[in-house]
């Protein structure tokens, strides 16, 4: 079991540090770092889309998908008052209420 | 040469008073901001860990086993995936296997850090590249975008989730689960509401919205089409390659028509 753990460990390690070490210290052509400051975007709508409007394995466009209308909720307070923190609670309100509700 | 001395040691304090004194209370500013920004999604780690503390013993992993792997692993939903394949019967090279490719998202998170922290040394990184999590980059990408390249905040985002991982599978592994469904407190949906208000301040013109546009697509159709968390690294990918195209299209249009198209150039804040 330890073994397992220790194999885990190393392979995940390795995928996080070579490509922060790596790419700090080669030249890359122009249109890499400018492709790069779309990362973050890209891996927020990954979680983000994919877990509002397909919650549990098959998508929902409808106003019964707890998910999507929180998600809603939270993306007007996150545009109205830029804290996460509010977008975050905001959202699991409603997810509370929606549920006490339905 | 005693003159030269004495500016030499000077010298040496001044340097010694900047390292002791100006950019220590820099990098703890910084770290401090990266606990507080850090707190939401601590919580929603938090009621995730729980769960992972409760299955892992229902897995027949011991209290110790647990705790090493999420110390060691640290890694959620590989953990998950690990503790179910375990349970199965499945052989030590599949699990490995199957971390490693959930856990390859975090080449593309690397590479999107790196340039920010090209100046910090290697034994740094090796520390700080443990704490990189998708909580800890979601955190740490939004504060460089905005505030540029900090060791310290990446430091305590990582420090600040790991905390939060560990305390949390440790503590379910020991008692259970004390606190009930983590639903009843609106929990599962924690983590995406933090992530959709680190995502909704960087959608600021139309390149981000068109990044935003193709990730999405990609991540839905991705999803569908292939296991696992491949359809992370295709939606990193598509945003990436639609930002580059996108940016270049605003730059040559606002080159054509200067005046014009100016409402069109992106970061125009």
């Amino acid at each position: 079991m330890l073994g397992i753990i220790a194999g885990m460990a190393l392979v995940t390690y390795l995928t996080r540090i070579s490509f922060l070490v790596l790419v700090g210290k080669i030249n890359l052509p122009g249109f890499l770092p400018r492709g790069l400051k779309f990362i973050p975007i890209g891996i927020l709508t990954a979680f983000v889309v994919p877990g509002l409007l397909v919650p549990e394995g098959h998508m929902s466009l409808s106003w019964s998908n707890h998910y999507l209308v929180a998600g809603l909720v939270s993306a007007l307070a996150a545009s109205r008052w830029k804290n996460v923190f509010l977008a975050m609670g905001s959202g699991m309100a409603a997810m509370v209420l929606l549920r006490l509700a339905g | 040469m005693e003159n030269h001395d004495t500016d030499h040691k000077a010298l040496k304090r001044g340097f010694a008073k900047m390292k002791e004194e100006k950019w220590p209370v820099k990098n703890l500013q910084e770290f401090r901001a990266a606990l507080q920004e850090g707190a939401p999604l601590a919580l929603s780690i938090f009621a995730y860990g729980l769960v992972f503390g409760v299955l892992a013993r229902q897995a027949g992993l011991t209290y110790g086993e647990t705790v090493i792997m999420s110390a060691a692993v640290f890694a959620g939903s590989a953990q998950f995936v690990a503790v179910g394949l375990m349970g199965a019967g499945a052989g030590a090279g599949q699990i490995v296997l199957a971390t490693l490719l959930l856990n390859l998202r975090h080449l593309l998170m690397g590479a999107s850090l790196a340039p920010y922290l090209s100046g910090t040394r290697l034994w740094k990184l090796a520390l700080l590249a443990h704490g990189l999590n998708d909580e800890s980059y979601a955190l740490t990408a939004s504060r460089f975008r905005r505030c540029g390249g900090s060791a310290a905040y990446f430091l305590g985002a990582g420090a600040v989730t790991f905390l939060a991982w560990l305390g949390s599978s440790a503590l379910a592994a020991a008692v259970g689960n004390a606190f009930g469904d983590p639903r009843w407190y609106g929990l599962d949906f924690a983590f995406l509401g933090a992530f959709i208000g680190l995502l909704i301040p960087q959608l600021k013109d139309k390149v981000s919205w068109l990044a935003f546009g193709a990730a999405a697509v990609a991540a839905l159709l991705a999803g569908q089409a292939l296991p696992g968390k491949w359809y992370i690294i295709i939606a990193a990918l598509a945003a990436a390659a639609a930002g580059v195209v996108g940016e270049a299209h605003a730059h040559r249009s606002a080159g054509h028509y200067r005046g014009h198209g100016a409402g069109n150039l992106p970061d125009q804040d």
